[in-house]
């Protein structure tokens, strides 16, 4: 799957809207859940949040090895990250923050989650015959929400992905009508809050907005240009 | 819900306003004030280990929580705001089983309690697997907002349970009027 660098552009400013609240993003964000291992707390940062005992030490270990500002107060941690819990290292999560404001930080993010994330959806996508920028984006917030598409949405209903001689536009309208029933009837009430993402994307297949092009996107009312 | 008003019974409506972090530090004080209170092993039913119209709330709390997941201007709660939000109301729902569990301790004579100890320590074991296996995102920023619902829906269902068990209000010791 291609998009041209405007198309790309605007899936991550979407997706940024969806996750923080700002097409932006936020470079800086840490959050502290207990979603470790063993469910135990963990630091959460960046702008598509990754984790402690995830992937921060190869996000970190970029920066380092990019010479950022902060890089060699970081260093050190480097080896840490994963192993020695810093939920309480007031010292890690303080550079972390400053270290956002570094260009070269925000630079090694877009890097990094763009192969944690974007590219690993891109492929997905390819593999299954996906061509139009509003199925990138579509399959790009699963990644980023779900982890990838889940195989129990992609069975409960009947359109064959393109690759296999189904419609790509059909496709994509019944994943995201079987990913909205998910979310809007889930019994965990909580997760029904999160359906403004099926809803935008309802919008744009109505629309038939399938190169992107039609601008402003409102996602989760932030105007997305 | 129906059990949260059986636990403003058991709450001290004059401690209800506060909200935020003093809401935090009260919970905290009431938390750490409990822990205090172990229960000795042969303390019979009629002993009261706990004031009488003692009663910290939490409801302030949780309804804050609550209606920070009503849209504002149009926008709803971002990923990351829900993943706090419902990582927050877990902890709170948490905090209300404890403190049910504790005043339901304080009923029960020195072999009861060993069983409802036993019992919640298991039952805390099968919470702790049954949210993870809520789990259907993995790797995805939603998969911390399934664990946290579930953790809260299973933390309400055994508030009710354990409320359910606790003796009616003519029942359980009075005061002593000096």
């Amino acid at each position: 799957m291609i998009l041209t660098p405007r198309q790309k552009r605007i899936c991550e400013r979407v997706l940024n809207a969806f996750e923080t609240g700002s097409a932006d993003g936020d470079y800086g964000n840490i959050s502290i859940y207990d979603d470790g291992p063993g469910r135990i707390k963990q630091v959460t940062y960046g702008r598509s949040q990754t984790t402690e005992y995830g992937h921060l030490s190869e996000l970190v270990a970029m920066y380092v090895a990019a010479r950022g500002r902060f890089s060699k107060q970081l260093k050190p941690y480097v080896t840490k990250i994963g192993k020695k819990a810093l939920v309480n290292d007031a010292q890690f999560k303080q550079l972390l923050k400053q270290a956002a404001k570094d260009t070269v930080m925000r630079r090694t993010q877009d890097r990094f989650f763009d192969k944690a994330y974007f590219q690993p959806a891109m492929n997905w996508a390819t593999e299954h015959g996906f061509v139009e920028a509003l199925s990138a984006l579509v399959i790009y917030d699963s990644f980023i929400h779900s982890g990838g598409i889940l195989g129990f949405l992609r069975r409960s209903f009947p359109e064959a992905p393109p690759v296999e001689g189904g419609k790509e536009r059909k496709w994509i309208e019944q994943y995201v009508d079987a990913r909205h029933n998910w979310l809007a009837n889930h019994s965990n009430r909580i997760l029904r809050n999160t359906v403004y993402r099926t809803k935008c994307f309802k919008t744009e297949i109505a629309r038939k907005n399938w190169d992107l092009s039609q601008l402003p996107i409102i996602a989760n009312g932030v105007k997305v240009s | 819900m129906w059990h949260l008003k059986r636990i403003d019974r058991y709450t001290f409506r004059g401690q209800s306003a506060a909200a935020g972090r003093r809401g935090h530090t009260f919970t905290a004080v009431v938390l750490m004030t409990l822990l205090s209170l172990t229960l000795p092993a042969g303390a019979a039913a009629d002993e009261t280990l706990i004031p009488p119209d003692w009663q910290p709330s939490l409801s302030a709390l949780e309804a804050k929580c609550k209606a920070e997941l009503e849209p504002k201007q149009g926008r709803g709660p971002s990923q990351r705001e829900l993943n706090e939000i419902s990582s927050r109301l877990a902890e709170v729902y948490d905090v209300q089983l404890f403190v049910i569990y504790v005043r339901l301790l304080e009923t029960l004579d020195a072999r009861q309690r060993q069983e409802l100890f036993r019992e919640q320590q298991h039952w805390l074991c099968d919470r702790a697997t049954k949210a993870a296996d809520q789990v259907q995102s993995k790797g995805g920023s939603l998969g911390a907002l399934e664990y946290s619902g579930a953790f809260s829906d299973f933390t309400e269902k055994r508030i009710a349970e354990l409320l359910r068990r606790m003796p009616a209000e003519a029942d359980k010791p009075q005061p002593i009027e000096h």
